[in-house]
């Protein structure tokens, strides 16, 4: 019983990083206003390992997707310095915030709590490593709005997909 | 698993306003200001107290910048959409009008106090 979950836990973390791949692909397609703004559709599988799995698979799921997205997509060194740490942060306060408030709130906050977390995070990097001028902070406020939205959005998506996920596991 | 609870929503809301609150504390800013003329590749500083109109013909450019009550903006430039003229008065720090055609840009450029005052 113990290995049968065991690997159910392994086939499980495979599948939600060649998600995120697929999904972090993909969404390079999807146009938006702005240039360089992302939905985060690609969280979505750092998000049902949170709901499913245990902290340890999130943090490997996160490395995992922040390692290999930028591989497929491209401009390496640049997404890996400003995402990987980004992700990192984003990941660590989804688990503090789920395992503090799981009792009276839903995935849908989690999202938008680190979808902020991440924004910021990626603005505060790229202030230190690339562009030192103060100038980036004037629009900090309409990508971290809208960064919000949007992870409010990947949030609801996780649910939908989590419920999903534990109809077809539990056959 | 419930899908929305009022929670959410209110750590939304949290969320978003502390997402604008840059909004409002970013124009409380006290520091020395003056203003930066960068035309080509060099740069040029005026004092933005006086109230002025500078020409820019002596650099080569057919352009007029007018200084006045702490703000800044480009009056006249023979440039072909006059992006620059309708950027409009810039007082905040950081805050450009740029005129790509001439290779001009004004910015209000301020300085960092490291120290606020010093005795021996």
């Amino acid at each position: 019983m113990r290995t049968q979950d065991n690997e159910k836990k392994i086939s499980l973390i495979g599948m939600l990083v060649a998600f995120s791949i697929v999904a972090g692909y993909l969404e390079n397609f999807i146009p938006l206003p702005v240039p360089g703004l992302k939905l985060g559709i690609a969280n979505i599988g750092i998000m049902i390992s949170l709901y499913l799995l245990d902290w340890k698979s999130t943090i490997l799921i996160a490395i995992l997707k922040s390692l290999l997205v930028p591989l497929v997509t491209g401009n390496f060194i640049i997404k890996l310095t400003i995402g990987l740490p980004a992700t990192l942060a984003a990941a660590t306060f989804m688990i503090i915030y789920k395992t503090l408030t799981n009792k009276f709130t839903t995935a849908t906050s989690t999202g938008a709590l680190g979808a902020f977390i991440h924004i910021n995070c990626q603005f505060v990097l790229i202030k230190f490593l690339f562009i030192k001028s103060l100038t980036i902070y004037k629009i900090l406020p309409y990508f971290s709005l809208f960064s919000v939205i949007a992870g409010a959005i990947t949030g609801y998506l996780t649910i939908i997909t989590t419920e999903i996920i534990l109809k077809t596991y539990n056959k | 698993m419930k899908r929305f609870r009022i929670f959410d929503l209110l750590f939304i809301i949290f969320l978003i306003l502390a997402s604008l609150s840059p909004l409002i504390f970013v124009n409380i800013d006290n520091r020395h200001k003056r203003l930066k003329i960068i035309i080509e590749n060099s740069d040029f500083y005026f004092p933005l107290t006086e109230t002025k109109i500078i020409n820019l013909r002596k650099y080569g450019k057919e352009m007029l910048v007018q200084i006045g009550n702490n703000q800044a903006h480009i009056l006249e430039s023979d440039c072909r959409n006059k992006i620059c003229i309708r950027a409009g008065w810039i007082k905040n720090c950081g805050e450009s009008a740029v005129c790509l055609p001439n290779k001009v840009a004004i910015q209000i450029d301020c300085e960092k106090n490291y120290i606020d005052a010093y005795s021996r």
